[in-house]
């Protein structure tokens, strides 16, 4: 097949990007349909935490964690409202991303924490 | 004193089971009791000797032994329950007085009474002798009758109860051996009975019949032996089954009505007494799609078990249609609740945010929209018009900032950043210095009303109606066909189902489906929803939105913002809010401005 710099996943969906990214694939793995994910910004257009003193957009977060470039965007925001997935075209349960972050670090944290006590002695 | 009159070595295993069940769910009892605070502790020795035990006993009748909660919502299933239950319980108590007529002794071996046919065989003149046989037998004949019904349950569960769930290992174990104890029991007696006669009119006729056969003699010891190692088996493995229920559900109740208020105390019993009935699986809107089950008796199911997985506590709506039909009432919900939290890292709640302005002071109306009430302007819109045709002064708490009152991360766990939300929405609303608060969305009414109790807090829905009772607003009535939907939050969470239908009775003609008020569907949108797949979520609004077409009317009314949009993305009918309905039908003359 030629290569157009692009493979199509999903009929309907292009996914630009090849990079392999641990956080992407766990939520991939939860939440497949993350994928058909357009790009479109419907999401972030009604978050109530996206406005110009919050540096939260829904869409800027899927598009770096698509291509695993650092999360620039404060996340740790949502409050699970549930507007952005009401409003998404694709039917997507958007936030079920920032609730999934969330628990990742929950188990980085789980980690780090139950590692304290035998270091201590 | 042990003899050989009421000792034979066949009782040991029916011995051995019943210590070990005695044993076990006493040294639960114990164990919950000593993580009980206090004052929980303190409560229940002050209540044991007053009336609320006497109260609780006669629950324990009505639920544990009659099953009168099953019974209202599905007789088939309730017979079945009943029979096993107050069959059995019966058996024990009836055969407890009956060994102690005939024996005059109090102290009998806790085996004696339930072998009772094997040590006395045959007839006897004793007080009550006659009584005794046949009511001995009834019971074991209603046991019977409802051991057949479950048979034909599992045979054809469609016809009789709609889903059947699917058990684990232990507890299809557990019910095998339970399903050997009655017949077990039927053919030892009647094979007592037809060796020395006696018996009542059920094993005593079978007796007849089959008196003389050569075979007796040899099935005689088997049977007795069969029957006792039954016993014991299901009572060794009652502790891992879903048959603890049976004696915890009794502690339950009795906590419940001694006031015990410790949520771990409580949730731990629930836990241990839902009986996998599976009734929460007929009512589950999830239980419908190919989507892996979490329904509250598989989900606590595997609690016990301690296996519960990701999709048991993030695949729940929230929806409460479960808890609603749960004959032991068990707020699976909350026990997801509490699994949550372990979940997620608690995180310190957000800086304190800027001081509120205090702009607008003293309103008659201080309205909160809530974060899902920005996506229905309608609705913003219709309440301004209800409240000016009242005349009165209101503002909108959350028109320049996006408040939250904290439950969407309270479901998802995070219950610090949700207090602090609701800490932030609590001041704002209250620096409003309002007479009353309102609020247009269900799920924020639930944790205002919760919050504040300095000033009335009303659902909009009974604010409207108010103000229509108490003639500040007129409406009038048009040809119009309405269909209402109850949202959860409103109908189950707050039980407000019968005003907002009698209102909007008095601007159109309701059509209701067949299950609304606190039996209504789910609309799909549900925020505990956290990790339910778009698709699957589409499913649901898709399945409620066309159920609420059912009934044919022009419009389908709802009273919550998520409502609202879920069911208006796959309806064809119009959806409007509560009062978006009311304020099309105000009457002109009633606007003031
Ligand atoms: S609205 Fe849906 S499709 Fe559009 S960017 Fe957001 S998640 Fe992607
Ligand atoms: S759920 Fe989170 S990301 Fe989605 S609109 Fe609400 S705050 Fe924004
Ligand atoms: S939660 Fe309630 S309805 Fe569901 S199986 Fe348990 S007892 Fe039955
Ligand atoms: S709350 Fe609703 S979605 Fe959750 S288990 Fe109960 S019926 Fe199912």
């Amino acid at each position: 097949m030629k290569d157009f710099g692009f493979k199509p996943v999903r009929p309907n969906v292009i996914d630009l990007a090849t990079v392999q990214n641990r956080t992407w694939t766990d939520i991939l793995r939860l939440h497949p349909e993350m994928r058909s994910c357009i790009s479109c910004g419907a999401c972030a257009a009604v978050c109530p935490n996206n406005n110009e003193l919050t540096k939260m957009s829904v869409r800027r977060t899927i598009i770096e964690l698509r291509h695993g470039l650092p999360l620039t965007s404060e996340w740790q925001n949502c409050q699970m409202c549930n507007r952005c997935s009401l409003v998404c075209p694709k039917g997507l349960n958007t936030r079920s991303i920032f609730f999934r972050l969330n628990t990742f670090e929950a188990l980085n944290d789980h980690n780090q924490t139950n590692a304290e006590p035998t270091n201590r002695k | 004193m042990i003899t050989p009159d009421n000792f034979n070595i066949f009782v040991i295993p029916f011995t051995l089971g019943m210590t070990f069940v005695i044993i076990w769910l006493l040294a639960t009892i114990v164990r919950l009791w000593r993580h009980m605070p206090q004052a929980d502790r303190r409560r229940v020795r002050h209540s044991i000797l007053t009336v609320s035990t006497l109260r609780a006993a006669g629950e324990i009748v009505a639920e544990v032994l009659i099953h009168r909660r099953i019974w209202k919502r599905n007789k088939f299933l309730g017979y079945m329950h009943m029979s096993f239950a107050f069959g059995w319980f019966m058996l024990i108590v009836v055969g407890k007085f009956e060994s102690l007529t005939y024996t005059g002794n109090h102290f009998n071996p806790i085996w004696y009474p339930l072998f009772f046919k094997f040590f006395v065989p045959g007839e006897h003149e004793f007080f009550l002798s006659a009584f005794f046989t046949q009511a001995m037998d009834l019971w074991l004949a209603l046991i019977l009758s409802g051991q057949i019904l479950a048979f034909v349950k599992r045979r054809m569960p469609g016809r009789t109860i709609g889903i059947r769930p699917r058990h684990t290992a232990v507890n299809r174990a557990a019910l095998t051996a339970l399903w050997f104890i009655f017949p077990l029991r039927l053919a030892a007696e009647s094979v007592t009975a037809g060796i020395h006669g006696g018996g009542g009119f059920l094993t005593g006729t079978i007796g007849q019949a089959i008196a003389g056969a050569p075979v007796l003699d040899s099935l005689f010891m088997p049977l007795w032996w069969a029957y006792s190692i039954s016993l014991g088996v299901f009572f060794v493995l009652i502790p891992f089954s879903r048959y603890f229920h049976i004696p915890v559900e009794g502690f339950l109740i009795l906590a419940r009505h001694w006031g015990v208020s410790d949520e771990a105390t409580i949730r731990t019993l629930e836990t241990l007494a839902c009986s996998a009935c599976g009734m929460c699986l007929r009512v589950c809107p999830r239980a419908q799609g190919d989507a892996p089950r979490m329904q509250p008796v598989y989900f606590i199911e595997r609690l016990r078990a301690g296996r519960d997985n990701d999709n048991d506590v993030w695949g729940c709506l929230g929806c409460l249609r479960c808890e609603e039909v749960c004959p032991v009432v068990v707020h699976s919900t909350q026990i997801r609740m509490a699994r949550k939290m372990q979940a997620v890292p608690q995180r310190r709640p957000q800086p304190a945010p800027a001081p509120v302005p205090q702009a607008r002071q003293g309103v008659d109306v201080a309205l909160f929209a809530g974060c899902m009430g920005k996506l229905t302007p309608g609705t913003k819109a219709a309440m301004n018009r209800i409240l000016q045709a009242a005349g009165l002064a209101y503002a909108w708490v959350d028109e320049d900032e996006d408040l939250c009152c904290g439950r969407p991360l309270r479901l998802s766990g995070r219950t610090g950043e949700a207090q602090a939300r609701m800490d932030r929405l609590k001041t704002a609303l209250l620096a409003l210095n309002p007479r009353v608060i309102v609020s247009t969305c269900p799920i924020c009414y639930n944790m205002i009303r919760a919050a504040i109790s300095a000033r009335p807090v009303l659902h909009h829905t009974d604010f409207v109606a108010q103000l229509i009772d108490e003639g500040r607003i007129a409406v009038g009535r048009s040809a119009q066909t309405l269909t209402y939907h109850d949202p959860c939050e409103l109908s189950r969470m707050a039980d407000i189902s019968s005003r907002p239908v009698s209102t909007l009775a008095k601007v159109g003609t309701l059509k209701q489906p067949d299950e609304c008020g606190r039996e209504s569907h789910c609309c799909g949108g549900a925020l505990g929803g956290l990790a339910v797949a778009g698709h699957e979520r589409t499913r649901l609004m898709t399945a409620t939105a066309d159920y609420l077409q059912r009934p044919g009317a022009q419009t389908i009314v709802t009273a919550c913002p998520l409502c609202k949009k879920s069911i208006a993305q796959h309806a064809a009918t119009p959806v409007v809010d509560f009062a978006e309905a009311i304020a099309k039908s105000l009457k002109t003359s009633s606007i003031n401005q």
